[in-house]
């Protein structure tokens, strides 16, 4: 049950839109002048250790958990030293009316942010600095949409940090570490002397963040003193208390513990744009908190319970301020702060423990985008946590989501990772199982590739339809192809060339964020950055690792099939006839955009014709990406995943085979294109499945639709729990459940060709929802907004 | 062994979690003996195929009218209209239809065939406890194919339950029901007074009832017995009614009864394979409420 105080931040937090505030920009700025001529290392540290050392301290009331980037509720901050002026310049006026993730900003506000960006900052981003020492294809692509450059203005890092250690010894242990390693290294080489400068720059940034931790701790007790509420005194009080203690020392409750990693976290998002900084596994990381206080006789669940809600509240609080197009891409602020729960213990037993339990409790409480519910399934999952999560997806909360222990340990074990590492692991990013222990860094976008669009670069050879250029490679005349082989081979190739010149483009990104911006304190917190001396963008994690995304590849089996059925096989037209159709966008064929969505057979479906060839092509791919290295010498991890890039991926694509029309969204992540599963779910979990996930060092991501009929009452948590147990025996690394709601079923209404799989699932009965009569429809919509189609 | 039997099959349906325990399969035999005024599979009645159209499929480009050998075809605003008097199910208009507003109501198929489908959710069946339901249509019209389907799923070690009408040879639903791999049989109860029976769905309940009598007097079959009632408003849902057949209930011994609301979903079916069809309510849902607590009284367990 959620608390009066609880349910009053949450509905404080919902009031409140996403704003911007100048203070980190103008903070940043005058560092920048104080600074300038430093080392990089010393350079970086002492800017961050400036904008900590004098950003604003705000404790919202009733608050337990502290510590915000800006005075304003959900207030973002500014990275002038990532993001470019050009397009900073020209999109802050439209915030606020932008159709997707509005960020508000006050007149005055603007003014002075506009100011400050056009007076210092123009040109002088990263990603003003990348444009010009990119090679010209690449730019060439990049300007077209063919390839898009992730990490191009974000901090390269997508850490889950090792809080593990971090608690253990608190802030200060890590300074003495640093200190250690000063002591024995000669400053004599120009090596030795930059890691000298690194450690030094971690230590100034670590007491900064223990400073700014301090400077809580008076706030609060100046309010404390303030404050006529006995009550809010003694929280205001203990606020103090452990504010004072964390993060330099190590926690000595569950209390501090949360408040411990939420200074971590946060401090992520006021070095850099961070994304996806992980929490790891949270219940088995702050669990021995738990237990300490239950030792000492002091442990109250109730009120753990509503500092951990509390706690949750605040993930949401740092928001990423994103462009245009990226917000297109990743719509509704989304920034990856995952809580994983459950799973396999290093003992290779169950690990689940009181606080799994709490943490899905307090997902479902306070149902807030951030922080993301994990978890992790395997064949020891205790059934009440099971059923706790299925009952959580019943209601339509689509969290938490489900992860196959088995599939994932083979990953990481696949990538490495020791024994510890495999049993250990835990997710970064949305889906991508990563190394257990706190030793990774991740550059999680080199990009997202478009197969759809290859292949109409195969049916081109090369050119670009929409502008005529050649951006891609001629992969000979697709009039000579004679069979489905011969299409599949030519993709294949198209698909390793646009990824290779992505690659390059990331590796120099790689390289330019490791020479100008290396996140010394992110890297002050990964394991393995201390001991080499040098930060995640250089390869200092223990691991490291790059994430190159495929999208459209449903739409891509589906039309290669098309084109084997309506060229070779019915020969209801002729290759070229088909490409001038496309172009076309179908124009005056309907008939025959009909036959490419009805008759040839579509992924999703369980049927392995055509699951096959997503199979083959995807695992190709993999096989030859995951063998290239990045520029610190991280492997690749590839995964089928698209976020919503599955929509501008689309917008860019001109007509597909599979009867698709040009403009339209592709496929999303690695499910089936929609409408075109029409087979039900378990056909479309089996399809999925048989793309062999484990085969993808980042798995593949997997959204799945259930009507609400089917997953209703007793027998619809234990519909849920087979499906997934299914889905994972068969080798699903991730599944996402979403109960349709009554929005879902108008659009089916206004779209049924987007939603031709829809069953309506009553006793003995059989009919698509998008068959039904008008009238019907909306009576099931009505039924459905009410709970229960 | 091949199965060889066929039947129409108006479909598989995967992923049923309606029509018995946990994950199912549920097999749409065509042809039915009975003509309920309510049906809401009007398209599975007729034992013969027939075409049967989705109207907001059409594209409107007329292939259907060159091909119809009755000339019984025209596409109008509102899409392709049937003459369903001269149709005779050919299959030559749904051939080149390829936005599929006009197709067959049902497939034939054998045994072998069905068998691959059901086949490919085994996985599921598994962990639910689901399998395979034989629905309809009226399965006890096939009693060859329903005999050689559950043989095969017997052989594959796979759960079956019969939704059936109970309209159909006394011998053939003992057979049937009587199979190891046989579960559940899903029985309709529509009306106790055999005249409103008649008068609702084309036949007199005697049959029916006897079969149902047979089925719990058989220790082998009692306990597979599942209810299901069918309720609409002002037509069955009436105290003296319900009382009846909780009455029948009682003194068969029969536990488990499945509360099934009148819904419209069929009407469209209806007029696009160009039969009649009535329009009822369902009771309401405290009506409903109260049905349920009458028979959960009597010791029976009721699903809505």
């Amino acid at each position: 049950m959620i608390t009066d105080r609880v349910q009053r931040l949450k509905d404080r937090f919902l009031s409140v839109r996403p704003n911007i505030t100048p203070e980190r920009l103008l903070l940043i700025t005058e560092a920048y002048k104080r600074y300038a001529g430093e080392p990089r290392y010393l350079f970086r540290g002492k800017t961050l250790a400036y904008v900590l050392d004098n950003l604003s301290i705000t404790i919202h009331d009733e608050e337990l958990i502290v510590g915000v980037p800006t005075y304003t509720l959900r207030g973002a901050l500014l990275f002038p030293e990532y993001s470019s002026t050009d397009w900073l310049l020209e999109e802050i006026p439209e915030f606020p009316t932008r159709k997707l993730d509005e960020i508000d900003v006050t007149e005055e506000d603007k003014k002075v942010i506009m100011d400050c960006l056009e007076k210092f900052w123009q040109g002088r981003a990263i990603e003003d600095l990348l444009v010009d020492i990119f090679p010209e294809d690449t730019m060439a692509m990049y300007e077209n949409s063919i390839i898009d450059m992730g990490q191009v203005n974000t901090i390269s890092g997508e850490v889950v940090p090792d809080y593990k250690e971090l608690m253990a010894q608190g802030f200060k242990g890590y300074i003495e570490r640093c200190r250690e390693k000063i002591a024995e290294t000669e400053g004599d080489t120009f090596e030795n002397q930059e890691k000298q400068d690194f450690w030094r720059a971690g230590i100034i940034v670590l007491e900064a963040v223990i400073r700014f931790a301090n400077r809580y701790a008076d706030k609060a007790l100046e309010l404390a003193e303030q404050e006529t509420n006995p009550g809010r005194k003694a929280e205001l009080l203990e606020i103090a208390s452990n504010c004072r203690n964390v993060p330099e020392n190590p926690p000595r409750g569950f209390y501090e513990a949360l408040q411990f990693v939420w200074f971590v976290h946060l401090v992520y998002h006021i070095e850099g744009p961070a994304t996806a900084c992980s929490f790891g596994r949270f219940d088995q990381i702050l669990y021995p908190y738990m237990e300490m206080d239950m030792n000492a006789g002091v442990f109250d669940e109730d009120k753990a319970q509503e500092i951990l809600e509390c706690f949750f509240l605040k993930c949401g609080e740092v928001i990423e301020v994103r462009d245009k197009e990226c917000s297109k891409a990743f719509a509704g602020f989304p920034m990856w702060a995952i809580v994983m729960v459950g799973g396999l213990g290093l003992d290779g037993e169950d690990a689940t423990n009181k606080l799994s339990h709490m943490c899905l409790t307090a997902g479902a409480d306070v149902q807030t985008a951030q922080p993301v519910l994990a978890m992790r399934i395997s064949d020891k999952t205790p059934e009440d946590l099971f059923r706790q999560a299925a009952e959580m997806i019943q209601a339509g909360m689509a969290q938490p989501g489900l992860f196959n222990d088995d599939v994932n340990m083979k990953i990481v074990r696949s990538k490495g990772g020791t024994d510890e590492e495999v049993l250990g692991w835990n997710v970064v990013g949305c889906t991508q199982p990563q190394y257990g222990g706190g030793g990774a860094d991740c550059f999680p976008d080199v990009g997202y590739v478009n197969y759809a669009k290859c292949l109409e670069f195969v049916l081109h050879r090369g050119v670009d339809p929409r502008t005529g250029m050649k951006l891609g490679i001629d992969t000979g005349d697709p009039c000579e192809f004679t069979c489905k082989e011969d299409l599949i081979e030519a993709c294949k190739k198209q698909i390793i060339y646009i990824h290779e010149r992505m690659v390059e483009a990331s590796r120099i990104i790689q390289v330019e964020q490791a020479r100008r911006l290396p996140a010394v304190y992110t890297s002050m917190t990964v394991g393995g950055c201390i001991e080499k001396g040098m930060s995640v963008q250089e390869g200092g994690a223990k691991h490291s690792s790059s994430g190159i995304f495929g999208t459209g590849t449903a739409n891509l089996a589906d039309s290669i099939v098309g084109i084997e059925y309506a060229v070779f096989k019915d020969k209801l037209v002729t290759m070229q006839e088909l490409i001038d159709i496309l172009d076309s966008d179908f124009k005056d064929n309907e008939r025959i955009r009909q036959y490419l969505i009805n008759i040839p057979p579509k992924f999703g479906n369980d049927d392995p014709y055509v699951d096959s060839i997503n199979h083959d092509i995807c695992n190709y791919v993999a096989e030859t990406v995951q063998q290239w290295k990045d520029a610190r010498g991280g492997h690749y991890d590839y995964t089928l995943m698209s976020q919503s890039e599955n929509v501008p991926h689309g917008e860019e694509t001109g007509a597909t085979p599979d009867g698709r029309h040009a403009g339209e969204a592709l496929n999303d992540n690695s499910s089936p294109m929609m409408g075109r599963d029409i087979c039900g779910p378990t056909a479309t979990v089996k399809s999925v499945a048989s793309l062999k996930p484990e085969n993808f060092y980042a798995g593949a991501l997997f959204n799945l639709r259930f009507d609400p009929k089917s997953v209703e009452g007793e027998k619809g948590i234990d519909t849920i729990e087979s499906v997934v147990k299914t889905f994972f025996k068969e080798g699903g690394q991730h599944i996402q459940i979403n109960v349709v709601d009554d929005a879902t079923l108008r659009a089916a209404q206004e779209r049924p060709e987007d939603y031709r799989g829809l069953v309506v699932r009553v006793a003995g009965y059989l009919a698509y929802f998008t068959e039904l009569d008008r009238h019907v429809q909306d009576a099931l919509i009505a039924r459905t907004a009410h709970g229960g189609c | 062994m091949r199965k060889t039997n066929t039947a129409l099959i108006g479909n598989i349906q995967k992923f049923s979690t309606q029509d018995g325990p946990g994950i199912r399969s549920t097999v749409f035999l065509k042809g039915c003996p009975l003509q309920c005024v309510w049906c809401h599979n009007p398209e599975m009645i007729r034992p013969q195929n027939q075409m049967i159209l989705s109207p907001s499929r059409c594209i409107k480009c007329g292939a259907c009218t060159e091909v119809c050998p009755k000339g019984g075809i025209t596409v109008g605003e509102e899409g392709p209209a049937i003459d369903f008097t001269a149709c005779e199910a050919c299959g030559a208009c749904a051939e080149v239809c390829y936005a599929k507003a006009i197709t067959p109501v049902a497939t034939e198929m054998t045994v072998s065939y069905v068998m691959e489908t059901i086949l490919q959710d085994r996985d599921f069946y598994e962990d639910s406890g689901g399998g395979v339901t034989i629905s309809g249509g009226e399965p006890l019209q096939h009693g060859d194919f329903a005999r050689e389907l559950i043989d095969a799923c017997s052989e594959e070690g796979i759960d079956v339950c019969i939704d059936t009408s109970g309209y159909g040879e006394t011998e053939l639903l003992m057979e049937l029901a009587s199979q190891p791999a046989v579960t559940h049989i899903l029985f309709d109860i529509k009306h106790m007074d055999s005249g409103e029976h008649e008068r609702l769905t084309g036949v007199g309940n005697e049959l029916i009832l006897g079969n149902l009598r047979a089925l719990a007097a058989d220790p082998g079959t009692h306990d597979k017995i599942w209810a299901r009632m069918p309720l609409l408003h002002g037509v069955n849902d009436g105290e003296a009614e319900i009382r009846a057949i909780r009455d029948l209930l009682q003194e068969l011994g029969i536990r488990r009864v499945s509360l099934l609301g009148y819904h419209e979903m069929g009407i469209a079916k209806a007029r696009h394979t160009g039969a009649g069809y009535m329009e009822f309510e369902a009771p309401s849902k405290e009506r409903m409420n109260e049905i349920r607590d009458l028979l959960q009284e009597a010791g029976v367990e009721v699903e809505a």
